[in-house]
């Protein structure tokens, strides 16, 4: 049949594209250079005094931004799902923002308020005590969880708007107190979500580049993603290591899938069903709403204004040893961005090139994965959608350096590695999750009987599917094609380990200059980037939102 | 149109969900399959229509073979030109109402008078105002005669029906009940009506084809399936049935509670009385059964009370 024959052709290529190098890794990881194969160099890699330590340190790290995050986004979610300052709507695409920005650039942001004579100095020089705090692994805990927190808060929100008032108001009326309420019904009915988001949040950090490699990276705070890292990219280098490295991670991250998995088929309850879901508010008194915008103020002090205005101003200042100082701004430095050299004007181009070719393909190769899920039999559609989700589950860096490694190894017959496809390929294995994910959620929005009506009525598949699948997906497509454009336009590992020689992107265009080259200029790019995709991410939400409204 | 089942059956996962069935839909008839949920009936439409493949047996429509399992012919839906109203209404929320009716038109390239066709169908159900809005801007009823009059406008020889009434509220429901039936009257075109309300059946059928389990257990007139049910399902799915044994029953109106002359008597007990406005419904217990009988007066709990029948009156499975 042909439609068989199709389907196993993309499985086929799905196995090709994403488990391939998923497996090289750990050939490499348990193969030594000479081909044989060797399992305790990688042991023996795992073991080293230096790796151990660092696998201790990325899980404290992991823990310690859980925790933090949680005490930010906790009282976050309870604000915006039970009280009054849930009819702001407004909250919900300003906290996106912090989520959306970028993690190296926040860290930069931080960095220049923090340092020595940086923003902070500058403004209140009785401050600069702080300094030495920030740089510090609690700086390090505070800026991943200012960029992590909006992730758990968004989970517990919608966790607690679905919980049904009534059964707080059935508590009540049998006269359970708000304290025994919270413990008693709220608490054990959101547990499951908080392991969840808590388990997620672990992951995110553990799988995290940006900031470890700017901010981790001052204090000399080394972690899995900026050792693999160092082994893959910096002189000696020893894929071997990375590879063993790599492994565990991904073995880490497995096993928090899995018990993520485990913990929501056992904890959750089914709440929906009541008819009569009146969001229930608790009123809060004048402290209480005072301590709410304080607290709501100050996450957002230190989450968005902080990092936001130290790039900005950064990118503004005109001579840094002036700092912020009256007549010492110029716009000078955005211009210089695309005069001064071609460098600036090319990494742009090169970011719109792969962000727009790897949207495309992606949206094309993830509506084929999500219409063979849905036309192959029940076991293989499963088997397809969990080939094409692999790379949202595994960290970013596991997977480009798996990529490195196999087409370092099929160089001949697929010369890719040190060209620019190499970056679209691994762009397009990195983020094809999106537009399944998006695809998927459009279509389980389609009645199965509107395309039997199509038949039935006389239009063969193809025409059937033209006139009326294609249409009803096509929002999907479109928003799944805007979110890989946004992603992988600001992608930063990826880039700055595959990225052909001379070949410099938005990302590894701001690293470059603010680490080595001139900060202004660097801030410049990364005002554009964060500026470029933040609004085209919150017009995408708005317009979403809008279509949304309309259709239903 | 005359269609044929011969020998249709059809599992799912290995699990048979039609048992080897023929059936005759006579020309110009309007036909219900009826049954509990998960009977099988909507399998047995969406395999006239094309939507599920039989694993064995024919399907005709006339004297054309749509499908048959022996001579490997499978007609795609496409190609059968039926018109199929569904349970979910299925009318695409992206086309406006007159995109909606004249899709069957233009995926067969009739677009010739398409049009007016589309009006014509569109007046049928009165919808005439409705052409440019969208789906989402309808009422409940209104999109269940979008959906109709996108059955219809491709003049097709036979209409299936997936429990069309049943996303309807009450009221709506037997307004368009009256509606569906006259409209399918007057155009001539052979109905099958798939339901699980016996009142549906029964008010608009020529001949109901009750099914459980996977079988037809009686394909008769409403009359005949009431008055005579074939089988201890019919009688007990069917209208309320008194029990005098596990084969022998009786219509509660069927029996008085005043002596008729070359009637049986049974003496029940009474368990309760119901106050119904025009009536009373009376609780008997008669051996361990539970009987009802409709009465004017109301009747002492505990009492013994005389009912009559007439022995023809008394169904014998």
């Amino acid at each position: 049949m042909k439609k068989k024959a199709l389907i196993a052709i993309l499985t086929a290529f799905l196995i090709f594209l994403i488990v391939c190098p998923l497996l090289s890794i750990f050939a490499r990881a348990v193969i030594s250079e000479d081909g044989s194969l060797d399992i305790i160099q990688a042991a023996e890699t795992i073991t080293e005094e230096g790796n151990l330590r660092m696998i201790g340190s990325s899980i404290l790290l992991g823990i310690l931004v859980v925790l933090v995050s949680s005490i930010i986004a906790l009282p976050l979610a309870w604000f915006f799902s039970r009280t009054r300052f849930s009819r702001w709507k407004a909250f919900d695409i300003i906290f996106m923002i912090p989520f959306m920005t970028p993690p190296y650039i926040a860290s930069m942001g931080w960095i220049l308020f923090m340092q020595k004579r940086g923003l902070l100095t500058q403004l209140a020089p009785s401050l600069s005590f702080m300094t030495d705090a920030f740089f510090s692994l609690g700086g390090l805990v505070a800026v991943m969880s200012f960029h992590v927190f909006p992730f758990m808060m968004t989970m517990m929100k919608n966790a607690m708007l679905r919980i049904p008032s009534s059964l707080e108001e059935a508590g009540a009326v049998s006269g359970a107190g708000l304290l025994m309420r919270i413990r008693r019904i709220l608490l054990p009915l959101l547990s499951g979500n908080y392991a969840i988001g808590a388990l997620l949040v672990f992951v995110k950090t553990i799988s995290e580049y940006g900031t470890p490699s700017t901010l981790g990276r001052r204090i000399g705070f080394d972690v899995f993603t900026t050792d693999i890292h160092r082994y893959a990219a910096v002189a000696p280098i020893e894929f071997g290591k990375s590879a063993s490295l790599a492994s565990v991670l991904v073995g880490i991250c497995l096993l928090m899938w899995l018990i993520q998995n485990f913990i929501t088929m056992r904890r959750s309850y089914s709440l929906v069903g009541g008819r009569n879901q009146r969001a229930g508010l608790t009123k809060l008194g004048k402290a209480g709403m005072a301590a709410g915008w304080g607290f709501i103020i100050l996450v957002l002090s230190v989450s968005i204004v902080i990092p936001y205005f130290s790039i900005i101003a950064s990118s503004l200042i005109d001579l840094r040893g002036y700092g912020l100082r009256a007549g010492n701004f110029t716009l000078h430095h955005y211009a210089e961005l695309f005069t001064e050299n071609d460098k600036g004007w090319s990494a742009l181009m090169n970011s719109l090139f792969l962000s727009a070719v790897s949207a495309t393909i992606c949206a094309l190769l993830g509506t084929l994965i999500v219409l063979a899920v849905r036309n192959a039999g029940k076991k293989a559609g499963r088997a397809i959608e969990a080939i094409g989700l692999i790379p949202e589950m595994l960290p970013s860096i596991v997977l480009v350096i798996g990529i490195m490694l196999f087409y370092n190894t099929i160089h001949r017959i697929i010369p890719a590695y040190n060209t620019i496809w190499m970056m679209v390929i691994a762009y397009v294995i990195l983020f094809v999750p999106y537009t399944v994910q998006y695809v998927t959620s459009s279509f389980t929005q389609i009645s199965p009987s509107l395309a039997a009506a199509g038949r039935v009525a006389g239009g063969t598949p193809f025409y059937v599917f033209r006139r009326i699948t294609l249409p009803l997906i096509m929002r999907g497509i479109m928003t799944g094609w805007m979110m890989t454009f946004i992603i992988a336009f600001r992608e930063l590992v990826t880039a700055s380990l595959i990225a052909p020689p001379d070949t410099l992107v938005v990302s590894t265009y701001i690293v470059r200059e603010f680490e080595q080259g001139s900060v202004a200029l660097g801030m410049s790019m990364a005002v554009i980037c964060v500026f470029l995709t933040t609004t085209s991410l919150i017009l995408l939400n708005w317009a979403v939102d809008r279509g949304r409204g309309k259709a239903s | 149109m005359q269609i044929q089942l011969i020998g249709i059956r059809k599992a799912f996962d290995g699990k048979e969900v039609i048992h080897p069935t023929d059936m005759t839909i006579e020309d110009r008839s309007f036909t219900s399959l009826l049954g509990p949920s998960g009977c099988g009936k909507t399998t047995l439409l969406r395999m006239i229509a094309g939507l599920e493949t039989p694993d064995e047996g024919e399907i005709l429509f006339g004297s054309r073979t749509v499908f048959s399992a022996s001579q490997g012919i499978s007609m795609p839906p496409e190609r059968r030109g039926l018109g199929f109203v569904f349970q979910d209404f299925a009318l695409w929320p992206h086309l406006t109402v007159r995109e909606n009716v004249a899709f069957g038109l233009r995926a067969a390239k009739r677009t010739e008078g398409l049009d007016a066709k589309v009006r014509d169908a569109l007046h049928q159900v009165k919808l005439d105002d409705y052409i440019s809005y969208y789906p989402s801007q309808l009422s409940g009823g209104q999109q269940q005669r979008v959906a109709f009059a996108r059955a219809i406008v491709t003049e097709p020889e036979c209409i299936l029906f997936d429990e069309p009434l049943s996303a309807l509220d009450a009221m709506l429901r037997e307004e368009m009940r009256t509606e569906l039936r006259e409209l399918a009257g007057k155009l001539g075109i052979t109905s099958v009506f798939v339901t699980h309300d016996q009142h549906e059946a029964m008010s608009m059928s020529t001949r109901i084809a009750l099914i459980s389990k996977g079988s037809i257990e009686q394909y008769d007139t409403p009359e005949n399936v009431y008055a005579h049910p074939a089988t201890a399902f019919a009688a007990h799915f069917i209208g309320a049935s008194n029990w005098i044994d596990d084969r022998t029953m009786f219509r509660p109106e069927e029996a008085s509670l005043s002596a008729i002359d070359g009637a049986e008597e049974f003496l029940a007990k009474v368990t309760g009385s119901e106050y119904m406005g025009s009536g009373y419904i009376i609780h008997l217990e008669y051996s361990q059964r539970r009987w009802t009988m409709e009465s004017r007066t109301k009747a002492e709990s505990g009492s013994m009370l005389p009912i009559y029948i007439k022995p023809e009156r008394i169904v014998r499975l």
